[in-house]
Formats: C-alpha cells, structure tokens, sequence
C-alpha cells in the first residue's frame, strides 16, 4: 500500500499545537480557486519548474528526468510512500513532540482522499503514543470519515463558504456534504479548530460571516471546538501555478485580502461569542 | 523597549553606548618608566607584581558623576589599556587603530608621538610577540601564514578562566594570610623549587595589596567628591560617595557582606585581572546569580535592600563591563577575533555544587537587566539543565525574542559530563560552567586556554594539493600523495587525517613554547591568587598552579569539511558523476564558467545539518579523528590537549585564505561557523539541524557552538516561545552542549546595511558572543545574512 505524498514539513509550528512534522498528501477532489498549494490538487505526481532557480543550462530537454536538474529548478512533487517509510521519517522527530506537546499533522490536499494508507499512518501513530490531527476539507465519504474519527486527536476543518451556491462558483461543490460531516465530527468530541480563508469578495461580507458565526455556535453546542483561526487571504499561490504551468498566462488577480478593519471586525465578533479566536496558523 | 530600572542608568547607559573607544596609554608609561628603573633587580614574578602594584598606585582613577559601582581600566570609560611587554605597537599600527573603519581607538598625535619617543624604543627586542616569533621553525611559520591554523597567544596573554565562588569568602587579606602559610611551609632543604614558589608567592603577595590600595585611592576619591558635593548643597549624591567610599575601603581587602559589596568585589578583582595582562576572555564572575544570592536574601531580609535597587547596581555591573573594550589587535589576531567584545559571559541559571536548580531571584533581576541594557558586553547566557524550572527558560526565551544575540543556552547536563570525563571531581565540574564563547572549564579552579584555532578545511585543500597551498604555491606541510592517483575515498581520507595529525603537531609544539613563555616571562601573579589551588602549590596559573591545567585547539569548518567529502565521495568515488581531475581543475578555477556543475554540486549532495546519514556519519567521523588528533596529547603543565568546535570569527578570516572547496563553496567565501551547517546547507528546519548535532559525542568536546537563525515571525505567541523551548530542551536532550539564536529577519539585515546610521544599536549574534552589526566587516555582515533563516510559511 503506498501514498502519494508531495511534501513533509519538520519543526511545523502552524499546523496544530506544539512542534509537529506536517505529512501533505497529494490530491484533492475540490479546486478552490484562491488555493495557495495548487500543485497539490492533481493526484498525480507533477514536475514544477521554479524559474529563479534555473541556471539556463540546458540539460532538461525532457522534463521527465527533473533529478538530473543540477540547479533542482524541476522539482518533482509527488512521490509514492509506504507507511514503513512516512513512520520512518515520522518517529525521528519523536523527542520534539514528547517536549512540546506536538504530533504529526495530515494535510495536503485532501488527507481523507487516499484513506486506506491515512488510516494505516493514524494507526501507526496511535500505536506510538503519537497525537495526531487531520487538516481536512471534510468534502470526503462519511464512511471514511468515520473510520479517521477514532484515531484522530485533532481536527482542523476548514470553513470556506456559507452560501451554497457561491460555495459551488468558487469551490466547484456544493457543501451540504462538509456541512453534514462538521457536524459528524463535533459530535464525536474530538476536538477540532475550524480554519477560515477569509477572502476578500468572497467571504469577507457580514452575511457569510454571520452565517459562520452561526455555524460556530451550532458545532460547539455539539461537540469541543477549540480555536477559530482566520486566514487572511495572500497571493503566494499564484506564483506557483507559474511552477506547474510555466506557459500559463494568469488573468489578474480577482480576490484580495480583507481589510484590517474586516478582519479586526470578524474577530472581535467570534471573540465577543465566547470563541478562541486568532489570526494565522 | 524596556526601559532602565532608574533614570541614572538611563544616563549611565547612554553615556557607555556612545562613548568611541580611545587607546590610552598611561598604562605602557608608567610601565616603562618602572622597567626602566627596575628591570634586572627582581626576579620576573615579583617585577610582574611590582609593575601591577605601581600601576595599581599611578594610574589615573575615575569615578563618573553618577556611578554606583566604580573603576575603569583606563582614565574613563572606554578607555583602552597598552600592553607593550607582550605587544608592542608600531606607530603604523596605531595609526591604523586610530583611521580604520571597524574596531577603531582613537589616539591624539600627541600621544603617538610619546609612544614613538618614550615606549616603542624600550620595548624593541623586549616584547613577549618578538621572543615567540624569533625561534618559530618554518614548519610552523608557513602554514600559520597560510591560514592552517592561528595562534591565540601572540598577542594576547592567555586568561581563559572564570571565577568561582572564593571572592565572596574571602578578601586580599585571608588570601595574603593563606599566602604566608604557603610560605611558611617551603622546605628550602628538600625542595628543588622553593625559591622558585617563594618568588611566585612573594609577587602574589604584592598583588594582593595592589588591589587593595586600587580600591583604596577610590575611596579617598570618593570622599574628596563626597565633600564636593556637600559644599554644593547636593546632599543625595554626597550620601552615595560616602558609601561607595565605605564599599571601597571594606572591599577588595576584606570579604563582602552586602550585595553591593560583592559586586564591588568582583569589579575590582575584574579590573585587577585586566590591568596585570591583557588576558583573552577578561575576566568572568561566572555563576554571578548563585553568588550574589545569599547577599540578595540577607540584605533583603535586613531592609538594607530593594529589588529595584538590586537591578539598579546590576545594572551598573552590566555598563561597567561594557566600558571594557577588549584590547587593540592586529594582523591575523584581529581577523580571528574582529570585535570590542572581551567575551565576559555570565552564566545564569545552571545547577548548584549539589546538583541542584541554581535558579534564584537575581536571575531574574539578571535577565531583565540584559532586556533593559540592550549594551554589547557582557555576554550572557542561560544554562538550562534537565533540573531548571521551565518558567526561567521561558523567560529566558522572551529575552532571546528580542533579538540582541543575548542570552545563549548551554546545557549543564552535558557540560558537567565534559568536564569528568576530562578527570574533574564532580563538585568541581559542578562548579564549572562556560566562558569566553563556549568553552567550559572548572571556575576558579582551571586554566583552560584556548591556543588557537584550527582551519580543517583547508587542511583538506592543502591534502588535495599534497602538501602544497594552492593559493601562494608554497610547500607548507608534508607530502601525502597526489590525490588524483587516489583509487578510493579511503586512501583520501588516510592523506587527509596524515594531513590533520601533522599540522596539529606542528601547532602544539610552538604552543607548548608560548605556553613556556608566559610561564617564564609574564606570570599572572594577581589571576594566581585567585585560581585553586596556585598558592597550596606555589606556583603561577600558567605554571601549572592551578588544579587542572588544559590546553584546547578549536576546530573551525566542521560544516564545510564533511560537505566536501560527501561531495567527493558520492559524486567522484560511488556515483562516478567527474572525476578527481575534473575537480581539482574546477576548484582551481573558483568555478568559472562550471555554475552548473556548482549547482549540481549543492543540489545533489547530502549536507550535514539535515538528519541526513550519509552526511552525518561523515561529520562523527571527521569529529572523532580531529577528536584522536588532539585529544590528551601532553601539554606543558602534567596534562593535555582537548578539542573544542567554535570558530568566534575566524571562518571568516579562514575563508579568505581558502580557495573554492568541494561542496561548492567559492574562495574567500566564509567557512562553517562554530559547530553550524555550512550556510544555506541545512534546509529541513532547526529539528533536523538539531538531530544532525546530537549525532556527535559532545561529551568528547571541550565546547561546540550551534547558530540558528529565527525570524521574529516564528516567536511572536506564547505558543512559539514554548515551541522554542521545546525545541532547546529536545536538542540538550539529544548531547547538545550549547544553542544561540539570532532573530532578526534578513530585510532588516539588508536595510542596516545600506542604512547603519538607523541600526546603531543592531546587535547580533556572531559566535559566543553578540557584536553591532554595523562594526562588522561587510564580510561578516553577509556570513550573518547567510546563516539559515528559519521561516515558517
């Protein structure tokens, strides 16, 4: 059994309590259009090419062998992992958890989306006394959903828009699907902070973050929410779609980030319901 | 920012930051004046602390408007002290200490012109530096000049040392008593080397009372300006002088009894120890929070003492030192070590003698008053043992947040393994700790002397050219074969440990003369006073009078070594990928018109740094030969060598003599820092780094040096700093010895840069020890920008 993994992130401090090494698989089955890893939507492995890197000299006529790159300006993302070799990476960092109350953190992409090697992982983990948390969109199979749900410490769902059919323009899904597993999730009492891309001309407006608060309020009736984490909107994403198409020519840039007065206002609204608010991370 | 605890300090401070450091040179007058009348009647130790004790007695004293604690080294603050009976400057030399752009002292022409008439004259043949280089062999001379290996004790004496607690015990007159004893008890008749120990013993007598009537001229001045003072009306600072008079007459004589006393004490003794010689390191308190602890808690107890007021004499301890600017170098010295910083680096936190938490009130007061200070010296440093509560490194890590370099980490738990496996009792290891950058050492007990540091890497590139300097072309070490005729990675390696082995010897010996030298010609009667146990033993701290006596050689460039011999290995021997020719060719070069053999060079080989095992394997086994090269070969004194890994800023200096190297690095590029990844090697983030160290056998070392640079990004939340925490803790868990952490991010680096008039009081980490960026050559600037910047995304 192997996953497609494109990236592991050791001493990550922003995905989850403590020190954590951030496991990123690849593959994801939306495409939300502000996404800042774009080149882990394709479930297949790709080759990136990253132009301030490359020296011009010449040896990649064929960018099927990116490791010959001597400048590494082709970069390959994505590779097949067994879980031996993800627990291998996995339990060197172990003495970093055990002192700051880290653990592994499962992102991507979609984690949800290549279930049997996760759960194989959030077995393993369990096992090893090592906490775990799963970064996920939620837009995933119930029945996988509740297989994770045991073996998962932690939940970081992400909270992206209200407004069904906005939801579909944006993200190219509707959500009652995520809606219905964010209340799977809180029920089970595992806890789980709610991850907001607060975009602006998106979701920055008083109905969708009234509707959020609403939502908020909802889940952690049911169940442990511990944090809302605002995420500003930032453009660095774009620069990569450059990297996985560098032919391609972007239409100008449609969202933006909330203004400071917004986002202080958005806060101090979740903060005033009793709510664990922060920005980033 | 936060602000001084009292608007003196304010003014104090202020008055320290912007004072330019001056060379003064009353001490090389009066110096030679009484060489001139004395020189010839006495044997050397006691005209060593003659000459100490009519420094002691002439020199200009100064007591500043507003000091609490007082004396300078020099006629005021800043002031820097000539010491031509170890070095004695040309009037070029001062006119480039006067002219050039970084570590300048000012001099007047005037005072050039004295020196040129009244002291260069005297001291011609005379000098410490002329008797070691007139009878170095060649074999020493051509790889020193090549930059193999740089030589502490040229210039500078050896100091190398911290006190431990017998200050506070003791004054001046329990040690003469203990001195007499030690007199008394010399056996004329069956000791061979009585009169060698009643001379010794007889100058650190005379030493003695030379602080004594140091402290004594401050006291009479201070009741002078008492007097002064009452005459204007100012009542208030009238009642300060009579106390500080008090202070002085009690202390250094006598031992202290208030907190106020203590420090008193130690400053004189510091000034004591910086006046007799120009010993590296100055001089060191060591745990100054455990030994001002019992003074804090009585004198609190008693009334006699507020908490603020605990700060505010600290505080003044802290402008005291900072007034201390190290001693002019030249040359390669002043390469090895380009800064005003004289590395006194206290040491807070750690354990007690028992074992125990040393953690205490005035630890605290300590690390407030590094936030409040914000000065370059003194270094400071936390040192956090599996028994310090997490609360102190927490707060400890705040301060580290601001970015001024200060406080470093060290672990005592490794440290005090250090010093037994090196033969210390553990009470006196416990006692020990770590000065200067890194090095340890049993306080008050030891001379550890760091002799000179050691350019591995370009030991291998001397291998790569059998035995020749490619970059002047001299022959400067022996032959070991022509590496092109090498058929595997093993027959290098052998050549280049041939290589190591000889030019360690080739340093030790013209050390173990020096160290001779210093024993014969410049004792350190006042430090032997001080130093366990040289009066039992009657003999000087560089004459094997202390309890344990350790020579170190540090090892630079561990980075770049194990880079360049994963390159070679992987890509030359197992992978084919060119050939040893090819190499050679392309590093003769620096790598002209091969950028994509460089890049592939760097984007394809294991690096140390990055938990990577091929690297890492190579890094313990370098460490470990460099490690069997040195370690417990005879010094001069009944013991040995040991090894430790720092570099302070010689990787610079060690760049610049070093051409392009395997692992893609360019000529005159700086080496690896201290114990550090090469710059931009390590890229999977300070756990792996961490990891990467922890696979060394520190215990082994005297000392290793690990930088990591964070942006303040990564420490903003209580959550970060736990993290950092975290993060300290997990490496000390893994062997590691010490960790310092630069914050400051590279775009305001860039700006300090282009605009160093807005970042004058930029203070950054360089090795053990913090430095204005804007004194820094533009060399050192970029070795700064270049360390790994941590960033999370």
């Amino acid at each position: 059994m192997k996953g497609c993994i494109f990236d592991f992130k050791r001493y990550s401090v922003h995905d989850g309590p403590g020190i954590r090494f951030s496991v990123f698989f690849k593959g994801c089955p939306l495409h939300c259009a502000w996404c800042h890893n774009p080149e882990s939507q394709s479930f297949e492995p790709q080759v990136l090419f990253i132009a301030n890197k490359c020296i011009g000299c010449g040896s990649c006529e064929s960018r099927q062998f990116p490791e010959k790159c001597p400048a590494k300006a082709l970069e390959k993302c994505g590779s097949w992992y067994t879980v031996e070799q993800v627990m291998k990476r996995i339990r060197r960092e172990i003495p970093f958890f055990e002192r700051s109350g880290g653990g592994v953190t499962f992102s991507g992409g979609e984690p949800m989306a290549q279930p049997q090697i996760l759960l194989e992982l959030l077995k393993e983990c369990r096992a090893s006394g090592i906490h775990t948390a799963v970064d996920t969109s939620l837009f995933v199979n119930p029945g996988v959903l509740s297989d994770i749900i045991p073996f998962t410490d932690l939940f970081l769902l992400d909270l992206k828009v209200m407004n069904n059919e906005r939801h579909l323009k944006y993200i190219g899904v509707e959500n009652g699907l995520i809606l219905e597993n964010m209340h799977t999730v809180a029920r089970s009492q595992v806890p789980f902070a709610l991850r907001i891309p607060f975009i602006g001309g998106v979701n920055d407006n008083q109905q969708e973050i009234n509707a959020m608060l609403q939502l908020a309020l909802e889940l952690s009736n049911l169940g442990n929410l511990t944090r809302i984490h605002l995420l500003p909107y930032h453009d660095y994403g774009r620069s990569k779609l450059i990297r996985i198409n560098p032919e391609a020519v972007l239409p100008p840039d449609s969202f933006y980030k909330p203004s400071d007065e917004t986002i202080a206002g958005a806060m101090s609204l979740f903060a005033s319901q009793g709510f664990t608010v922060v920005q980033g991370g | 920012m936060p602000q001084p605890v009292t608007p003196r300090i304010a003014r104090l401070r202020q008055e320290s930051f912007d004072t330019q450091p001056s060379l003064n040179i009353e001490r090389a007058r009066i110096e030679t004046q009484f060489y001139k009348e004395n020189e010839g009647k006495y044997s050397i130790p006691v005209l060593r602390a003659m000459n100490f004790l009519e420094l002691c007695k002439k020199k200009t004293i100064y007591i500043g408007p507003d000091e609490l604690i007082v004396g300078e080294r020099g006629p005021r603050p800043k002031a820097v002290s000539t010491f031509p009976e170890l070095t004695c400057h040309s009037v070029e030399d001062l006119h480039v200490l006067n002219t050039r752009e970084l570590q300048r002292y000012t001099i007047s022409q005037q005072d050039i012109d004295i020196y040129e008439r009244e002291i260069i004259p005297f001291w011609k043949g005379k000098t410490q530096r002329e008797r070691i280089f007139a009878q170095v062999p060649d074999s020493w001379r051509l790889p020193y000049e090549a930059g193999l290996f740089t030589e502490f004790m040229e210039q500078r004496a050896p100091g190398h040392t911290a006190l431990d607690g017998k200050i506070y015990k003791y004054g001046m007159k329990d040690f003469k008593k203990m001195i007499a004893q030690s007199l008394s008890k010399l056996d004329f008749l069956n000791d061979p080397y009585a009169t060698d120990k009643r001379e010794e013993l007889t100058a650190m007598d005379i030493s003695c009372d030379a602080v004594i009537v140091f402290a004594e001229r401050h006291a009479a001045l201070a009741e002078e300006m008492a007097s002064a003072c009452e005459a204007q009306g100012n009542a208030v600072r009238a009642a300060e002088l009579r106390d500080i008079a008090e202070v002085c007459r009690r202390v250094p004589a006598n031992a202290p009894r208030t907190y106020h006393e203590a420090i008193q004490m130690y400053w004189f003794v510091h000034l004591g120890t910086i006046t007799e010689l120009n010993g590296w390191d100055a001089m060191n308190p060591g745990h100054f929070d455990q030994h001002l602890a019992p003074f804090y808690e009585e004198d609190m107890a008693a009334g006699i003492l507020t908490r603020e007021r605990a700060k505010e004499l600290m505080s003044c301890f802290f402008i005291k030192v900072n007034n201390q600017t190290a001693p002019p170098k030249v040359g390669i010295t002043a390469k090895e070590s380009g800064t005003y910083n004289d590395f006194t680096n206290l040491n807070i936190g750690g354990v007690k003698p028992d074992g125990s938490d040393g953690v205490n009130p005035v630890s605290y007061i300590m690390l407030e008053t590094i936030e409040e200070m914000h000065l370059l010296q003194p270094g400071t440093s936390i040192h956090i043992s599996a028994v310090t509560p997490e609360h102190f490194l927490r707060e400890g890590c705040k301060v580290i947040r601001r970015g001024y370099g200060y406080p470093s980490v060290f672990n005592p738990d490794v440290y005090v393994q250090e010093l037994m496996r090196q033969g210390k009792s553990l009470q006196d290891a416990r006692e020990g700790g770590c000065s200067g950058c890194i090095e340890v050492g049993a306080f008050g007990k030891e001379a550890y002397l760091l002799t000179g540091y050691l350019n591995v890497a370009k030991i291998f590139e001397v291998t790569l050219h059998n035995g020749t300097d490619p970059v002047s072309g001299k022959q400067v070490s022996i032959s070991t074969g022509d590496p092109r005729e090498f058929a595997s990675f093993e027959e290098l390696y052998d050549a280049f440990m041939k290589q190591v082995r000889y030019i360690v010897n080739q340093k030790m010996l013209v050390s173990n003369y020096i160290d001779r030298m210093f024993a014969k010609y410049a004792p350190a009667t006042f430090l032997s006073v001080l130093m366990d146990d040289c009066i039992v033993r009657g003999r000087d701290y560089y004459d094997g009078g202390p309890r344990y006596n350790t020579n170190y050689i540090q090892c630079t460039g561990l980075g770049t070594i194990t880079d360049s011999l994963s390159s070679i290995k992987k890509h030359i021997y197992e992978d084919g990928t060119f050939s040893m020719d090819k190499l050679l060719e392309v590093l003769a070069k620096n790598f002209a018109g091969e950028e994509k053999m460089r890049q592939y060079i760097i984007n394809h080989t294991p690096f140390f740094g990055n938990d990577d095992e091929y690297a890492d394997y190579i890094a313990v086994r370098v460490y470990n030969d460099l490690y069997d090269s040195i370690e417990g070969k005879p010094n001069t004194k009944g013991e040995c060598y040991h090894l430790n890994m720092l570099s302070t800023t010689c990787h610079v200096y060690f760049g610049t003599v070093t051409g392009a190297t395997p692992d893609g690095r360019l000529a005159g590029k700086a080496l690896s820092d201290g114990t550090s990844p090469s710059h931009g090697a390590d890229t999977q983030g300070p756990s792996a780094v961490v990891r990467s160290l922890g696979k060394l056998d520190q215990v082994k070392s005297g000392g290793t040096l690990l930088n990591q640079r964070f942006t303040p990004s990564l420490l903003k939340s209580e959550d970060d700093i736990a993290n950092l925490a975290a993060l300290i803790r997990s490496y000390f868990a893994l062997g590691g010895h010490h960790i310092q952490f630069n914050v400051v991010d590279t775009k305001t680096l860039r700006d300090a840069q282009k605009y160093p008039d807005q970042y004058r009081d930029l203070l950054v980490r360089v090795a053990g020890y913090s430095d204005y960026f804007n004194h820094m050559d533009a060399a050192l600037q970029e070795d700064v920008i270049c360390r790994t910047e941590n960033q999370s995304f």
